[in-house]
């Protein structure tokens, strides 16, 4: 079950959205400047170019929005958001997938990932999401929200 | 020869963002440009939210699977329901057969989901000149790797 993570409203301006699809973070900086007019959006295809890339060498995120870690939860989740958190100064971090995983949500205050949606939800349930995390309370979109508490364990993807 | 300009495009994916992500493209040539997005032929077919409504271009973003005549399938229950417009097909997955049917089941660009947004731009900017248009990597998938790739 999630818990809230405590964390102190902040302002989101840095975003670094890491999905194979180049049309992701376009969309993502549409919703996100609708919002927050200093928001930036930066692209990366996969997490190993994120962490690898010269462009990236000394930069600092608020914000990593991932699209294209393991679908499952798994030591490799785990290390991949310690890694980017570890680099890019402890960014928040909200998975963006199309995958249901109930173990993500019970432990997503340990792993250190702070919203979790899924890949299908509407345009306004990213605006919901991004205006949570810059209030600094975790989130879960409604599609995983119905999954974990109505259909429970039950249902894994 | 160049095409009347593209209005009203009825995006179908499952992802409301790529719709998002494409009316960004699409607005950049075209600023009047209204998008529809519905989130599988099923719906498209059936709504009547879009009854009487017509669409310059389609561009279809859902999985249909890999046999090729689903899609084709598709293509032809749009342009029954919606009449005659131009047909995008963006999919991650490749079909070389679909590459040569595209002039006769009516596809006017078939464009990789990974494709940089460049390349979205050329696809749109074929379709407003009425053009067909295939992406770099079906391109080199077909023309470079040939049978090997073919499934």
């Amino acid at each position: 079950m999630p818990s809230a993570t405590n964390q102190k409203p902040t302002s989101l301006d840095k975003i670094l959205v890491i999905d194979d699809l180049p049309l992701i973070p376009l969309a993502f900086q549409e919703v996100f400047r609708g919002i927050n007019q200093s928001a930036v959006v930066e692209y990366s295809e996969n997490i190993f170019s994120a962490l690898s890339a010269r462009a990236y060498a000394s930069a600092t995120f608020d914000l990593i929005i991932t699209g294209s870690l393991q679908d499952n939860y798994s030591e490799h989740l785990q290390q991949a958001v310690t890694e980017l958190k570890k680099k890019f100064g402890s960014p928040l971090i909200m998975v963006y997938s199309s995958a249901y995983d109930p173990v993500i949500i019970e432990k997503m205050a340990a792993t250190g990932i702070d919203a979790y949606v899924h890949k299908y939800e509407s345009i306004e349930e990213i605006r919901k999401a991004y205006v949570r995390l810059g209030k600094g309370s975790p989130y879960v979109s409604e599609i995983f929200h119905t999954l974990y508490y109505e259909y429970g364990q039950g249902v894994r993807k | 020869m160049p095409s009347p300009l593209i209005n009203n495009i009825l995006v179908l994916d499952d992802m409301p963002t790529i719709a998002l992500g494409l009316q960004g493209i699409f607005c950049s040539f075209n600023e009047t440009v209204h998008i529809e997005h519905i989130e599988n032929i099923f719906t498209a077919l059936s709504s009547k939210s879009l009854d009487e409504k017509k669409f310059d271009l389609a561009v279809i973003g859902e999985q249909l699977g890999s046999p090729s005549d689903d899609l084709l399938r598709t293509v032809a229950e749009l342009q029954h329901r919606f009449g005659p417009m131009k047909i995008m097909v963006y999919s991650p997955n490749y079909d070389h057969s679909l590459l040569e049917k595209m002039e006769t089941s009516g596809i006017d660009a078939y464009v990789h989901k990974y494709e940089a947004v460049a390349e979205i731009r050329k696809a749109f900017s074929c379709l407003l000149a009425g053009e067909p248009y295939i992406s770099p990597i079906y391109r080199t998938l077909y023309y470079e790797y040939g049978l090997m790739m073919r499934k």
